[in-house]
C-alpha cells in the first residue's frame, strides 16, 4: 500500500489516497474517491532524491508521493528505469568524469577549435571584406589620433625602400609612416595589407632621429618582416572572429553568474590567442628575413632596443613577468631568448 | 484586506500567538518565533515531517480560518551539483543544443523541490520550445552586434526589429514560463496584454538602444553624455516593468493584484547606493589606516599607477557587490508584499543583512572554485528566498479553486496554437 496525495487536475483540492496494484492495474482509493488505471497508462516524472515522486494519469490528474519507502515501492511497481543521463546524475564518479571532460573540452576548444574556426571563417571571406575593414579602421584613425610624420620626404623614401627590400613579391602591401603620439614606439598591421609604423618607433631604432644608417634600416626591415607575418596570416580578421566566438562562449558559460566574471576568462583566452599570433608573426618574419637575404640578427637587435626602452620605464621585474599572462604580446625577454636559441641552432648546423 | 496590510498581519500573528499558548498546533507556534533563520529552519523541518498538522482548524478564533503557509525547499546542493555538472558537460559536447533540456531539468528540480501547503510546483515546458527561443536569442544577439558593421540600413532595420520584437517576446517568455508551471494540478498563467508589454519594456529598451542608434546614424559623441541623465529614471522604469510582471499573474481563476507605485522603487535604489558608498568609504579609510601615509611624491611611477588602478577597480567591485544584493532584496520583499490574489496574501520578509552575507559568500566561493560552487550557490539562494516567503489564505481555499477553461482547450484551439508558437522562452 502506497500513501499518496491525489490531485484531479480540475480543482486544487488535495486528496489523501492509497495506491494498490493488482492484475496489471493500479487502484486508487480515498474518501469518496477511487479510480483504476492500467499500469501502462501511467507515467512517472524524472525522480529527484528529496522531491516527491510524481505519478501522472492519462487524463491529466496526478499523485505526489512523499515518503521514501512509498516512492521506492512505486518505482518498483512501475518498473521505473532511469535514463543514462538520470543515472549519471546519481553518482559522484560521473560528476568527476563530467568535470574532467569539461576541462578537456574547454582546452581543446581553446587550442584547436578556436584557431580552426577563425581560420575557416577567414578563408571563406572574400578579400575585399578585409580590404574594406582596413580602410574603415584607417578612416577612423585619421579622424584624430594620427598625424603626418615629422620625417622629410627623403627619409620616408629610405624607409619605404627598406620595406620594399623585405616585402614579399606579388605586392598588395604598403608602408605608412605616421606620428601617433598616443601609441609610442609601435607598428601595426591593418587588415588588407597596410602597415603603419610610428615616428617614435623609427626614432627608437635609429638612435633618436630619422637619419637611419643602413644597419638601422635593416633592423626596421626586421620589424616590417614581423608585421608582414600578421598580414600573410590574416591575423586581424582571425582575431576578430576568434574574439567574437570566444565572447559568445564565455558569456554562454559564465554570463548567468555575472557579466564581469564572464569577462575574465574571455580576456585570458583573448590574450593567449594574441600571444600565439605574435609568435607566429615572429616566426614568419624570421624566415622572411632569411629568404630576402637579410641577417636574422637584426630582429634580435630590434627587440633588444624595445626591451631597453621598457626597462627604462622602471616597471619592477615581478610586475613585468606576471603581466605576461595578461598581455597581448610575449615579453621582449622571451622573444629575445627565443631568437638567441635559434641563432645558436643555426650556428651548430 | 485594505491597502495597508501590515496591521492585519500583526493581528493574525497575535491570534496565532494566543492559539499557540493554548497549545493548539505546531504550525501556529511557528509564527511566534521571530524570523531568525536557523530557528525557522528547525521549525519548518518539524512542520514538513508532520504533514497533517496544518489542516487543524481552530474554531474559537474569529480569524481562525486564515492559515499561513511557509514555502519549504527540499533540494540540496550535493544533489544539484551532480545534476548541474552532468548537464553542463552534455551541453558543451552538443555545442549548446542540450542546454534547452538542461534548463527544463533545472526548472523541474527547483519547482518540484518547492513545497507550499504540502504540495509541490512542477514544470511542464517542452525543451524544443526552449531550444527555439535560444536560437532566436542568439541570432538576435549576433545580428545586433554586427548589424552596423554590415551597413547603416541593416543596422537601423535590426534595431527596429529588436525594438518591436523584444517586448512581444518578453511577454511570450512570461507566458511560456507560467503556463508551464503547475501547482496542485492547476496551471499558472500570465495575462499581461501586448500593449502593456510595450509600455513596460520600451523605456528600458530605448535606454539601451539610443546610444547605439545615435552612434550608428553617426550623430557624434558630444550629446552622448546626456543619455546618462536618462539613467536617473532607471528605478521608475524598473518599477513599471515589475508592475507589469506582478499585476498579470493568474492561478486557476484568480487574477493577481499589485498596488505598488513605480516611484516607490527610488528608495531601495537610493538606500542601496548610499550603503555602497558607505562601504566604499569604510574600506578606503581602513586601507589608508592600514597602509599608513606615504611620503608625498611629485611623480608616480608606472607600477604605482597600475597598482592604484587595480585597487580602484577592486573598490568599485566591492561597492557593486555590497549594494546590488541590498537593492535586490529590498525590491524582492517590497514587490511580493504588494502582490496578492483574491483571499490570498503573500509575505516576503527576507532580512537584508543575511541576504547580503549569503550573496557575498556565494560570489567569493564561486570565484575561488572557478565556478564549481555555482550550483550550491543557486540552491542556497533559492532556499533562502523561500524561507522568508509565506502565503496566507482561508482553510477551505483550495476546494473553491477550479481549473481555468483555457488550461485544457488552448492546445486544441488553432488560433491560440499559432500565437502560442511565439511563446518561446528567451530567458536563460
Amino acid at each position: 500500500m502506497i500513501a499518496a496525495t491525489y490531485f484531479d487536475g480540475k480543482t486544487a483540492l488535495a486528496h489523501p489516497v492509497t495506491l494498490v496494484a493488482a492484475h496489471g492495474h493500479l487502484s486508487l482509493s480515498g474518501d469518496l474517491l477511487g479510480r483504476q488505471d492500467a499500469l501502462h497508462t501511467l507515467r512517472l516524472s524524472e525522480v529527484f532524491a528529496h522531491a516527491p515522486t510524481i505519478l501522472h494519469f492519462a487524463d491529466g490528474a496526478h499523485c505526489e508521493i512523499r515518503a521514501s519507502q512509498d516512492k521506492a515501492a512505486l518505482l518498483a511497481l512501475l518498473n521505473y528505469r532511469p535514463s543514462p543521463v538520470q543515472k549519471a546524475q546519481q553518482y559522484w564518479q560521473s560528476a568527476l568524469l563530467a568535470v574532467l571532460s569539461i576541462i578537456f573540452f574547454l582546452l581543446s576548444f581553446r587550442y584547436w577549435g578556436l584557431p580552426w574556426i577563425s581560420a575557416q571563417v577567414t578563408d571563406r571571406l572574400p578579400a575585399e571584406v578585409e580590404q574594406r575593414l582596413g580602410n574603415s579602421i584607417m578612416n577612423e584613425m585619421e579622424k584624430g589620433w594620427i598625424k603626418p610624420t615629422a620625417a622629410t620626404p627623403e627619409q620616408v623614401q629610405r624607409i619605404e625602400q627598406a620595406f620594399a627590400a623585405v616585402a614579399p613579391s606579388g605586392g598588395g602591401t604598403r608602408i605608412l609612416l605616421r606620428n601617433v603620439p598616443a601609441q609610442g614606439a609601435n607598428a601595426f598591421a591593418l587588415p588588407g595589407g597596410t602597415i603603419l609604423i610610428t615616428d617614435e618607433m623609427v626614432k627608437l631604432i635609429c638612435a633618436g632621429n630619422f637619419h637611419c644608417t643602413d644597419a638601422q634600416l635593416q633592423q626596421l626591415s626586421a620589424i616590417f618582416a614581423h608585421e608582414l607575418g600578421h598580414i600573410a596570416h590574416h591575423h586581424s580578421l582571425k582575431s576578430m572572429v576568434s574574439d567574437s566566438v570566444n565572447g559568445m562562449v564565455s558569456l554562454g558559460l559564465f554570463g548567468d553568474f555575472s557579466a564581469l566574471a564572464a569577462g575574465a576568462p574571455m580576456l585570458l583566452v583573448k590574450m593567449s590567442f594574441s600571444r600565439e599570433i605574435e609568435t607566429q608573426a615572429d616566426d614568419y618574419g624570421w624566415d622572411l628575413l632569411a629568404q630576402k637575404g637579410i641577417d636574422q640578427q637584426n630582429m634580435l637587435l630590434a627587440y633588444e632596443k624595445m626591451l631597453a626602452q621598457s626597462k627604462a620605464k622602471d616597471m619592477p621585474a615581478w610586475l613585468r613577468s606576471s603581466s605576461n599572462y595578461l598581455s597581448t604580446h610575449p615579453s621582449d625577454e622571451e622573444r629575445i631568448a627565443h631568437f638567441k636559441e635559434r641563432l645558436a641552432g643555426l650556428g651548430k648546423k | 484586506m485594505a491597502a495597508s496590510r501590515h496591521p492585519a498581519v500583526i493581528s493574525i500573528s497575535y491570534n496565532q500567538q494566543v492559539l499557540a499558548i493554548f497549545g493548539k498546533s505546531k504550525h501556529q507556534l511557528y509564527n511566534l518565533i521571530p524570523p531568525i533563520y536557523p530557528f525557522r529552519a528547525v521549525i519548518t523541518r518539524m512542520q514538513s515531517e508532520s504533514a497533517t498538522t496544518h489542516t487543524a482548524p481552530a474554531e474559537n478564533s474569529p480569524r481562525a480560518e486564515v492559515q499561513r503557509h511557509a514555502f519549504v525547499f527540499t533540494g540540496n546542493g550535493h544533489e544539484y551539483f551532480r545534476i548541474w555538472i552532468v548537464n553542463l558537460a552534455l551541453s558543451l559536447f552538443t555545442l549548446g543544443i542540450y542546454t534547452a533540456w538542461a534548463k527544463t531539468r533545472r526548472l523541474q528540480y527547483f519547482y518540484r523541490n518547492t513545497q507550499l501547503a504540502n504540495a509541490v510546483f512542477d514544470f511542464h515546458g517542452n525543451p524544443l520550445r526552449i531550444f527555439l527561443g535560444r536560437l532566436l536569442a542568439v541570432s538576435l544577439l549576433l545580428l545586433y552586434n554586427h548589424a552596423f558593421d554590415i551597413s547603416l540600413h541593416v543596422g537601423v532595420a535590426v534595431v527596429l526589429v529588436v525594438l518591436i520584437g523584444l517586448p512581444y517576446f518578453m511577454r511570450g517568455s512570461l507566458r511560456f514560463r507560467l503556463r508551464n508551471c503547475s501547482y496542485r494540478g492547476l496551471r499558472l498563467d500570465f495575462t499581461g496584454s501586448i500593449l502593456g508589454a510595450y509600455f513596460a519594456y520600451w523605456p528600458m529598451l530605448l535606454l539601451f538602444l539610443l546610444p547605439t542608434i545615435w552612434l550608428g546614424v553617426g550623430l557624434g559623441e558630444v550629446w552622448m553624455a546626456w543619455f546618462g541623465l536618462l539613467y536617473l529614471l532607471w528605478p521608475w522604469m524598473h518599477g513599471c516593468m515589475r508592475a507589469y510582471q506582478h499585476r498579470h499573474l493568474r492561478f486557476a481563476h484568480l487574477q493577481s493584484e499589485y498596488d505598488l507605485s513605480a516611484w516607490r522603487f527610488y528608495k531601495p535604489y537610493f538606500s542601496g547606493i548610499a550603503w555602497g558608498v558607505f562601504v566604499l568609504f569604510a574600506v578606503a579609510i581602513s586601507l589608508a589606516l592600514l597602509l599608513g601615509t606615504q611620503p608625498k611624491v611629485d611623480k608616480y611611477s608606472q607600477s604605482q599607477l597600475i597598482l592604484g588602478l587595480i585597487t580602484a577597480l577592486i573598490l568599485i567591485y566591492v561597492v557593486y557587490l555590497f549594494s546590488t544584493p541590498f537593492v535586490t532584496a529590498k525590491i524582492f520583499n517590497l514587490s511580493w508584499n504588494h502582490t496578492r490574489f483574491p483571499q490570498v496574501a503573500i509575505h516576503s520578509e527576507m532580512p537584508l543583512g543575511g541576504y547580503l552575507l549569503l550573496v557575498i559568500k556565494n560570489t567569493l566561493l564561486t570565484i575561488l572554485t572557478i565556478g564549481l560552487y555555482r550550483p550550491y550557490a543557486l540552491v542556497a539562494l533559492w532556499r533562502y528566498r523561500l524561507h522568508y516567503m509565506s502565503m496566507e489564505m482561508p482553510a477551505d481555499f483550495w476546494r473553491s479553486q477550479v481549473a481555468h477553461s483555457t488550461q485544457h482547450s488552448h492546445e486544441q484551439n488553432s488560433g491560440e496554437a499559432v500565437a502560442d508558437l511565439l511563446n518561446i522562452d528567451l530567458s536563460w
